[in-house]
């Protein structure tokens, strides 16, 4: 990523821009803070707030008039915050004013011309900044002293003492130009003033006059309290940048009031009453309260709705600086490696984002980059990779109909549906072809989802490379999709190829009269790949309806549906995180409803990353095939019973699946060499490790293998056990077993990366 | 390169099934993406097969390759 390309994400994420109020807000307080402070009942530190941000707080902080109130998010929803009256207590009841610490002094003098709140502002910030102001009028405090409390004068003069600020009562001079020539900067306080001097307001901005060093209000000068203050603010700024000799306007387009892009959802808040003030103002509980109906107002909308996002304690445009910085370390630790990885790429935060900030695409980006530097951690996408080799090598199956040298269509199941639930393939495929009167073909194939999520361009080229060339040997069928990722692939990677959802063509053909008379109403799940499918969307609605099964629709379905946690590969770069988003998603579909219902769902992986949370959820084609089959270990069961399939038996179900089909449909049983390797069982333990640490069966028996051609082995003379391993290609396998008649017993299974290199 | 100390247990019950020789601590290199480590290791004498007890591939090493990986 360019340093320009963050700007642009950066600039994307409004999160960190200033709330309505403080922008609305001429002196922009931290009206936020304030009121979290306030509500907290520490009076003293909201008062540090306001001292921060505002010149001469003693007095501003009481005769605000509460302009952040035309823009709070609470207006509609029981009044604005009352800033002036929670101002007013604060100032009146805070017990400890911060320290007044002044820059060390520059050495140069202003002169302010004129009193009033304008003069007054700009001397306070002038003499922060350690530059010496001198305001010359007799009648500095004349339009404000009436309105403050006496104490808070006191405690605003004491303040003004310690910053250095003179006052002056002599005659106002006449020559300007000789005035300049003695002081740094002049500055025209008010309108009268303004009127009296020979020169003219050139930049309303910055308040500069065609003399440069000398600053003006405007003539005639229409404006509030806080106003004036403000303006004496833009003349102290300006004085500063005049001496300093910088620019004058840098930097300057938030002063004064503007219109912040922060986007707050206020949908779901409920109104809530503004709490009146007494003829004294507010007591302390009544202002706590006042301060808490403060919404806080932040974006967060996409972190709010997204297990991913939330899980690195942050937003967008922190993750942007992230992975800017996480694609520059040249030596040292790469940080964000995992949040890269563990994106899902479902792009729902994309369409909850009033920005469209699209993280899923900052993410896949950064992962195609790291592919490309070679800095992409081996582990976190490798055993999906694997898989998909699997499924495109051993589980691939292309054949054209039976007795048919072309298809016009071509079922494509995808790689999951045959591995999770082979006996659907076989009974979908064999509809299709009754249904269909052209050549029915079946392709079995990975899309290359796997390769395009883990960054890996040139596996992805490769693998839709194989899917065209499989497809023209095939007569460029129009493929029927079973899976929603398939679908969206083919949109985005093979839009050569026509493509249809299995949904749509159902539909047309009709539905096969042995449906499976389910128990209602389900929650319907959107798979995440579908979020701009609507017509799939709503092929699989006019399905359900023409079942006659009633569904809910969840809070977050169609356009703004939630992963499950498969999508992106999250459940190989990060196992943990994966099962807290399929337990979110579950609970989201459960709390849409006052009865637990059952899930239905038209997505295999969608389907077995919910189950494995335990709520119970079927595939819409468990209710349209409901015919089982025991040669693909398909049982009666209740289908939302049926349990997860694990790592090793999906790739078993791809195995058997092509060999039943190749002699049930094609007749060309393949003849299987049944070696005389030894058997292997597995405690129940082993089964469990080899699920949580990605150790296949496969793994396993070339262990054993191993063991066999070479038997070197250690022995634990205490347990009585075995252990063996064997390096395949990138990990090490190691197995904890014993041996009784040529049958391994597993009883344990690990494996690590680090190659052992033995001593010589 | 200084060898590393991993495994403080008494591996003296273990023996390697082909050389029927009891397995001792001994420097055995580990390699993982372009790092090189020297660890002390139960090994058979004779063979130099290498034992990586679970406790050791899933925690300590674990660790290190997921640090690897990041750099």
């Amino acid at each position: 990523m360019e340093q320009h390309e963050l700007r642009q994400w950066e600039a994307q994420c409004t999160q960190e821009d200033a709330p309505h109020c403080q922008a609305q807000c001429p002196l922009h307080i931290d009206v936020r803070t304030f009121c979290k402070k306030m509500a907290a009942g520490k009076i003293n530190e909201a008062w540090a707030v306001l001292y921060k941000s505002m010149p001469m707080p003693h007095i501003t902080a009481n005769i605000c008039n509460g302009l952040c109130m035309e823009t709070c998010l609470r207006k509609d929803l029981g009044g604005s915050i009352n800033m002036p009256e929670l101002e007013s207590y604060c100032a009146a009841n805070a017990t400890k004013n911060p320290p007044v610490r002044p820059l060390p002094s520059k050495g140069k003098r202003v002169l302010i011309i004129g009193g009033g709140l304008s003069a007054l502002a700009a001397a306070w910030d002038l003499a922060k900044k350690g530059i010496s102001p001198t305001i010359l009028s007799t009648e500095a405090y004349d339009d404000v002293a009436s309105n403050i409390p006496e104490k808070a004068f006191e405690q605003h003069e004491q303040a003004m003492k310690k910053l250095g600020v003179l006052f002056s009562s002599e005659e106002l001079p006449e020559d300007l130009a000789e005035i300049c020539t003695k002081w740094d900067a002049v500055l025209l306080a008010t309108s009268e003033v303004a009127n009296q001097y020979p020169c003219e307001l050139i930049n309303p901005k910055t308040l500069q006059t065609n003399i440069s060093s000398v600053f003006t209000v405007p003539f005639p000068c229409i404006a509030t309290s806080i106003e004036r203050i403000a303006l004496g603010r833009t003349l102290a700024l300006s004085a500063e940048r005049s001496i300093q000799n910088v620019s004058l306007t840098a930097g300057r387009d938030t002063e004064g009031p503007y219109q912040s892009r922060l986007q707050t959802a206020v949908s779901s808040v409920s109104s809530l009453p503004r709490l009146p003030a007494g003829d004294e103002g507010y007591d302390e509980a009544t202002a706590m309260l006042e301060a808490g109906r403060c919404l806080q107002c932040e974006c967060m909308q996409c972190v709010n709705n997204c297990v991913y996002l939330a899980e690195f304690k942050s937003y967008p445009k922190v993750y942007a600086r992230h992975i800017y910085n996480n694609a520059a370390i040249v030596m040292g630790t790469r940080h964000a490696n995992k949040m890269i990885n563990s994106c899902m790429l479902c792009g729902l935060c994309e369409e909850i984002c009033p920005e469209d900030f699209a993280v899923q695409n900052l993410c896949l980006t950064a992962r195609q980059e790291m592919v490309a530097d070679s800095t992409m951690p081996p582990s976190a996408h490798e055993f999906a990779l694997r898989d998909m080799a699997f499924a495109n090598t051993a589980g691939m199956l292309a054949k054209n109909a039976p007795s048919a040298s072309a298809s016009t269509y071509a079922f494509f199941p995808g790689c999951q549906l045959p591995a999770i639930s082979p006996h659907l393939v076989e009974s979908t495929y064999n509809y299709l072809r009754d249904s269909l009167e052209e050549p029915v073909g079946l392709f079995i194939h990975c899309c290359g989802a796997p390769a395009h999520w883990a960054g890996q361009k040139d596996l992805t080229e490769a693998t839709t490379r194989q899917i065209l060339q499989q497809w023209e040997i095939m007569g460029k069928p129009e493929l029927i999709t079973g899976c929603p990722t398939c679908a969206s692939m083919f949109a985005e990677l093979l839009p050569q190829i026509p493509t249809r959802s299995l949904w749509e063509v159902l539909e047309e053909v009709g539905l096969p009269a042995k449906a499976r008379m389910p128990q209602q109403p389900y929650v319907l799940h959107d798979p995440c790949s579908t979020r701009h499918d609507e017509p799939m969307r709503a092929h699989v609605r006019a399905i359900i309806e023409k079942l006659a099964v009633s569904i809910t629709e969840p809070r977050l379905s169609g356009l703004l549906t939630e992963c499950c946690g498969f999508g992106g590969l999250l459940d190989s770069a990060n196992p943990e995180l994966s099962r807290k988003a399929s337990q979110h998603r579950a609970e989201t579909l459960s709390a849409c409803t006052e009865d637990e219902q059952d899930v239905l769902t038209y997505c295999a992986m969608c389907r077995d990353m919910l189950a494995r949370t335990g709520k119970r959820t079927i595939h819409l084609l468990d209710i349209l095939f409901p015919n089982c089959n025991a040669a693909l270990s398909c049982c009666d069961a209740d289908p939302a019973t049926i349990p997860v399939t694990g790592f090793s038996d999906r790739r078993e179900n791809r195995i058997r699946l092509k060999e039943h089909l190749l002699t049930t449909v094609w007749g060309e049983a393949e003849s299987v060499t049944k070696e005389n390797a030894p058997t292997i069982t597995y405690t129940e333990q082993a089964a469990a490790n080899m699920e949580e640490r990605r150790i296949l069966r496969s793994d396993i028996r070339k262990v054993v293998d191993y063991v066999e051609a070479t038997n070197s082995s250690l022995f634990n003379t205490q347990t009585q056990r075995n252990v063996a391993s064997f390096r395949p290609v990138g990990v090490t396998y190691w197995i904890e077993y014993t041996k009784d008649n040529d049958a391994y017993c597993i009883h344990n299974v690990w494996s690590h990366r680090m190659q052992i290199i033995p001593p010589k | 390169m200084n060898t590393l100390q991993v495994l403080h247990d008494d591996f003296s019950h273990w023996k390697c099934t082909q050389c029927n020789e009891q397995l001792v601590f001994t420097a055995v290199e580990l390699v993982y993406l372009e790092s090189k480590f020297s660890v002390e290791l139960p090994t058979c004498p004779a063979c130099g097969y290498v034992l990586i007890p679970e406790s050791l591939a899933t925690s300590k090493m674990a660790e290190v390759e997921q640090l690897l990986e990041d750099k």
